[in-house]
């Protein structure tokens, strides 16, 4: 049985990594739209005239940490500032390499952040998400 | 003739008394002798005295110099002792901070490293799930052997990565080690199961740890004593501890394989394993380099006693620290 069709958007500069990732989120669905911003920065342009503009709304946000300019702390703070209309329609997952403790422990400390997982991002990784945040 | 009686009577008694003054005069000049002669003695004796105290004094004296010279000579070395201290604490802190910088190399190359090796291993998936039915079987044992290799190097940084992380973050708590072991034993149920293990732990006693990397200690040390064993055969696995003056010795004995004697040292090596065949005996090289890591956080030391084809005993001491 299929999931039922959503965005999700990949906030990540490593090109190679949101390749990857998009084509195993599609494994699950097929239908699944995959919105990629390689920096913070774009990402919060999109989501800032996501209402405006009609644009498609992500209901997931894969987050990368390690980003030149604008790093995924960074992107947590100025999220955290959004109007909460825009808050209350996007899940934010942390995306990344990083396996420290620290990194694991500030991420929950963001109560718009669901979990951490770790790359690469795989088909059955995405089938546990989907169990458990969106069914 | 009275009168000459008188005279001779005066006579008479004149010579009495002459003689009487003589006999006076020489006790008198007897007892003047005698004084003389204690009065010499009386110098020598405070002669021999004032020599004797002079002597003393000198003595007293140097006594004095060498006392006041053992003081400043204690002074310097006292002097000596500080310096060599201050220089003793200068060095323990470059250490420190060698060893925090080395850790964070190793943590920081390990965890860069992983970036272009998961994007290898990414499109090692992607080629082998979009070309793989192109391939004759030559290509496919190519890029079968490619994916093997870089499994094997990405357990190879993540195991790296794990060494450079232990031992930040350090609590020391009091621990009961007979809840520890049973918490470890049970924990590895599955394999103790399976392996059909026998395990037997003796009274283990209270001590102050760094309890999650203890753990570690017992856990590696466990699953080595019955991963490396002879095929068919029962593990039996045996814990002991004992007091050691201010330390605890612990001693894990198992009827394994054994160690041989010119590994002893080398097996405790960061990724060295003694067993070039990985099939029957699979190790990612580093687990004992942990557990040496780990004794030595506790300010111990580890090391292994064996005997090739009948078994093997590790054995560790535990500094037990004051909370």
């Amino acid at each position: 049985m299929k999931t039922k069709a959503m965005c999700i958007m990949l906030v990540d500069d490593d090109k190679n990594d949101n390749f990857f990732h998009e084509r195993e989120i599609k494994k699950n669905n097929i239908e699944t739209i995959v919105i990629v911003e390689e920096s913070g920065t774009g990402a919060l342009k999109y989501l800032k005239s996501m209402i405006d503009k009609k644009k498609i709304e992500p209901a997931l946000i894969f987050l990368d940490i390690n980003m030149p300019g604008m790093n995924g702390w960074e992107f947590l703070e100025e999220y955290n500032n959004l109007p909460k209309e825009i808050q209350s329609k996007v899940m934010i997952i942390m995306l990344t390499t990083s396996v420290r403790p620290e990194d694991i422990e500030r991420a929950e400390s963001y109560e718009f952040v669901l979990d951490y997982i770790t790359k690469p991002l795989t088909k059955e990784k995405m089938k546990d998400i989907n169990d458990k945040y969106f069914k | 003739m009275e009168n000459r009686k008188k005279l001779d009577d005066l006579i008479l008694k004149n010579k009495e008394l002459a003689s009487k003054l003589f006999v006076i005069h020489q006790e008198l000049v007897f007892q003047n002798e005698e004084q003389e002669k204690r009065a010499a003695e009386l110098l020598i004796e405070n002669k021999e005295l004032a020599s004797k105290l002079f002597a003393i004094h000198q003595e007293l004296v140097f006594q004095n110099e060498e006392k006041e010279k053992r003081a400043a000579e204690l002074l310097i070395a006292n002097k000596e002792l500080v310096f060599q201290n201050e220089e003793k604490a200068k060095r323990a802190e470059e250490l420190i901070i060698a060893n925090n910088n080395l850790e964070q190399f190793a943590y920081i190359a390990s965890h860069d490293l992983q970036e272009p090796l998961r994007t290898i291993s990414n499109y090692m998936q992607v080629f082998e799930e979009d070309y793989l039915s192109q391939l004759d079987e030559n290509a496919k044992k190519y890029l079968y052997e490619v994916k093997a290799a870089s499994n094997r190097m990405s357990v190879l940084i993540k195991s790296l990565l794990d060494f450079s992380r232990l031992g930040l973050n350090l609590n020391l708590i009091e621990v009961d080690c007979n809840q520890l072991l049973k918490d470890v034993i049970s924990d590895l149920q599955t394999i103790i199961k399976t392996s059909n293990t026998v395990i037997e732990v003796a009274e283990m006693p209270k001590l102050n740890l760094y309890e999650p990397e203890f753990r570690q200690l017992f856990q590696n040390l466990i699953v080595n004593a019955i991963k490396y064993q002879k095929k068919n055969n029962q593990p039996k696995i045996r814990i002991r501890s004992e007091k050691m003056n201010n330390k605890w010795k612990f001693s894990i004995t198992d009827n394994g394989i054994g160690i041989a004697p010119v590994h002893f040292k080398k097996i405790f090596d960061i990724f060295q394993r003694i067993h070039n065949n990985e099939n029957i005996y699979e190790g990612k090289g580093i687990g004992l380099a942990n557990c040496k890591k780990i004794v030595q956080m506790h300010s111990g030391e580890i090391w292994v006693e064996s005997v090739l084809g009948k078994g093997t005993t590790f054995n560790f001491t535990i500094l037990n620290r004051v909370l």
